[in-house]
């Protein structure tokens, strides 16, 4: 009887050690983001704008919000944004790490090469890129020039070039550490599958297509759903370079947030866009986990 | 849920706030029954954007008001750039902690004036610790309008300022023979041709700002706000003043006589010669001088005219927030007054090398500074064909997002510029239709 009761002593103070350790940071999940949360849905539905009370509008700033073809722009360019961002990356990273993770010369200099931009401030290379991207004296045109090719475009001055320059920009910044995850990768791939393999005949491509490739499918899961982080949150390149200019060519949802609440203070159509920003990013990380059920392989 | 909960966090962040904006709209308009003396101790703050060489002026400025009134001290608070400090002060105004006296563009200051977060100048500059008539018009007039608000009441005083002016690559324009910057649109077009040769344009135009094109839309008669702060609907006519502006700039990249650019890159595009002639304001004119780095002679120029001769002014202004103490509201007059005193204004626009003195008595005091540094001389040449920057509540999103797309539009030849006016006005419209006017 009294082991029992030591026993249920033991649970309950260890149930008040786990309580004391978990309720810091439940209030602060629950002020800085249950709350903001919470309120942000409900202010979603108020006709709002600074230096006037909120007034009630149920669903109309929703209505505002779908029928400005600037949202519609914004999603599709957020779209582009992250495939282009998280497509290309993905697989130039998972190139590149397969080249730095080989015995060469001058490996370690090339990995803190590519590292350097990723520790770069932001603003300062995306000003950088700025006049990389100059009409015609930018260094691209030059480069473009010494190849023979006509080197005068507007990269981001015109509605073509400004998100392709941006998604660029975006992929040479975020490179290196997406490769520095799939380099991380290899190290978990057990060299004796390749050797044997090599044994078997297989040829490097079918060596990487069936036992390196699915063997580093959890590390790429976690490079997409990274980068689509990244992608979502990009924010200071498109500020920097084009302000989701030249007519909203380049504007994503998550600028638009900003730009509609911190530019024009109009706060009820900038709540209902993040509250549909949340709608898409929760589709689409539904849409990872599922697909990482199915494809993923853990080595099981 | 990662992803979803960090993206939306953001924005959810931005209600958090929104709740003390409910408190903040209650608050009371403030009284005008302040102190009339300064007796004990008094810290006051002041946010400014003035980083990089402008900081230290401004603690230069700071130091000789604190020799001048010692029991007042000011608290320096610089953000980087407008683009921060005009969300910074909205945040602090709906969580009640505004800073005591800031600097801000009098577009901002419409919503803070209506939420009653600004204490009216007014009040101030006609008590007994004021200003006299005469020095009250010994500012630029043009300046201290752009911080009175249609029902007279001063909410904002000028602090610091520039206005644009035209830079030249004069080496260029000597060696094409032209002796003189044009001083008309005609002139402007076709020495601009003259000078677009072997793949260089000769005109600089940024298209992420509006002003370079306000200057001339002014020029070509244009006012966009009307009389009662409504959008002006012929400043948008196929006839009127912008969709001329717009034309005149249209027909320059047609005939690469004009490039567009982004940004400052602008700067960097005349400083390497690529471009020879930039419409900017005079507080750019250190940067130029560095991009240029010896390579040519940099002229300076009214902008040229058309109808009339206009030029777009620009800047910062100084506003005191309701939520400070009578004594530190009257404090932070005092400083004020100091920072746009012929003495504070001297100092500030000698040491930051670009922006304007607020007060004409300034010029006399500048001589042999000004025939040191024509930029500045010509903006101030210039003032009295200045127009401030507008401030109804449509402004911000007309001039930084409507007004943009339609230059844009018509630059990159999506629409004709009468065209892109039109959807312009329409637009204009319905963002009145949202958020009022003053």
């Amino acid at each position: 009887m009294t082991l029992i009761k030591d026993r249920h002593t033991l649970q309950t103070l260890n149930g008040v050690k786990v309580a004391l350790f978990i309720i810091p940071a439940l209030i602060v999940l629950g002020i800085f983001w249950v709350l903001p949360l919470i309120m942000g849905l409900i202010f979603s539905l108020f006709h709002w704008n600074f230096g006037q009370n909120p007034v009630w509008a149920g669903w109309h700033e929703y209505q505002l919000v779908i029928s400005s073809s600037l949202f519609w722009q914004s999603l599709l360019n957020t779209i582009l944004f992250a495939l282009g961002v998280v497509g290309v990356g993905t697989a130039l990273a998972i190139v590149l790490a397969l080249i730095l993770y080989q015995e060469i010369a001058g490996k370690g200099l090339f990995r803190t090469l590519l590292f350097i931009p990723y520790v770069m401030p932001l603003v300062a290379s995306s000003t950088i890129w700025l006049w990389i991207y100059q009409p015609g004296v930018g260094l691209l045109d030059r480069m473009l020039q010494l190849v023979g090719l006509p080197g005068s475009t507007s990269w981001v001055q015109n509605t073509t070039w400004a998100l392709p320059a941006i998604i660029l920009f975006t992929i040479w910044y975020s490179l290196g550490f997406t490769t520095l995850l799939f380099l991380a990768g290899l190290t978990t791939v057990s060299p004796e599958l390749g050797e044997a393999a090599l044994i078997d005949g297989a040829s490097p491509w079918m060596r990487f297509r069936r036992i390196t490739w699915p063997l580093l499918s959890p590390t790429t899961l976690f490079v997409i759903i990274v980068n689509t982080i990244g992608v979502f949150q990009s924010f200071t390149q498109i500020f920097e370079l084009t302000r989701g200019g030249p007519l909203g060519a380049t504007t994503t949802l998550t600028y638009l947030v900003y730009e509609d609440a911190f530019q024009y203070f109009h706060f009820g159509t900038s709540l209902a866009t993040g509250v549909l920003l949340f709608i898409v990013v929760a589709g689409i990380t539904a849409l990872q986990f599922l697909v990482s059920r199915r494809a993923i392989n853990y080595g099981d | 849920m990662h992803t979803t909960t960090r993206t939306l966090s953001g924005a959810m962040a931005l209600v958090a706030v929104g709740s003390l904006l409910l408190a903040g709209c209650g608050q009371a308009t403030p009284k005008a029954s302040a102190p009339t003396s300064l007796k004990g101790p008094v810290t006051i703050t002041f946010w400014n954007e003035m980083t990089g060489p402008y900081q230290p002026v401004v603690t230069a400025e700071i130091n000789a008001f604190h020799k001048l009134h010692p029991n007042v001290t000011v608290q320096d608070v610089v953000v980087s750039n407008d683009a921060a400090l005009r969300p910074k002060l909205f945040s602090a105004i709906v969580a009640g902690d505004p800073p005591t006296v800031s600097e801000m563009n009098p577009p901002w200051a419409t919503g803070f004036i209506s939420s009653h977060a600004l204490v009216p100048l007014s009040t101030f500059i006609r008590g007994p610790q004021g200003l006299s008539s005469a020095q009250l018009h010994d500012f630029y007039p043009s300046m201290l309008n752009g911080g009175k608000w249609p029902d007279g009441t001063q909410y904002l005083v000028p602090f610091n300022l520039s206005a644009n002016i035209m830079f030249y690559n004069k080496t260029a324009f000597q060696a094409a023979g032209i002796t003189h910057f044009p001083t008309t649109w005609t002139g402007f077009y076709n020495d601009a041709l003259k000078l677009s040769t072997n793949g260089r344009k000769a005109f600089a135009i940024t298209l992420v700002h509006s002003y370079p094109f306000l200057a001339f839309f002014y020029e070509a008669g244009g006012h966009f706000v009307g009389p009662k702060g409504q959008p002006n609907a012929a400043a948008f006519a196929p006839n009127g003043p912008a969709v001329k502006a717009l034309t005149l700039w249209t027909n320059m990249v047609d005939h690469n006589a004009a490039v567009l650019t982004s940004g400052y890159a602008s700067d960097t595009l005349f400083g390497n010669g690529s471009s020879l002639i930039l419409e900017a304001t005079s507080a750019a004119s250190p940067y130029l001088k560095q991009a240029a780095a010896g390579r040519f002679t940099i002229g300076t120029a009214p902008m040229p005219s058309d109808l009339t001769s206009a030029t777009a002014l620009f800047g910062g202004y100084l506003g005191i927030f309701s939520k400070a103490t009578p004594a530190q509201q009257l404090a932070a007059w005092e400083f004020v007054k100091f920072l746009t005193s012929t003495q504070g204004t001297v100092l500030w626009a000698e040491h930051s090398q670009g922006y304007l003195p607020v007060r004409k008595s300034a010029k006399d005091l500048m001589t042999s500074y000004l025939s040191a540094h024509p930029a500045q001389a010509t903006a101030l040449a210039a003032l009295s064909d200045a127009k401030p920057e507008d401030k109804p509540a449509w402004w911000s999103q007309f001039s930084n997002q409507i007004l943009i797309n339609a230059i844009d539009a018509a630059l990159l030849h999506k629409m004709s510029p009468a065209a892109a006016m039109h959807q312009a006005y329409q637009q204009v419209i319905q963002e009145q239709a949202q958020t009022g006017d003053y």
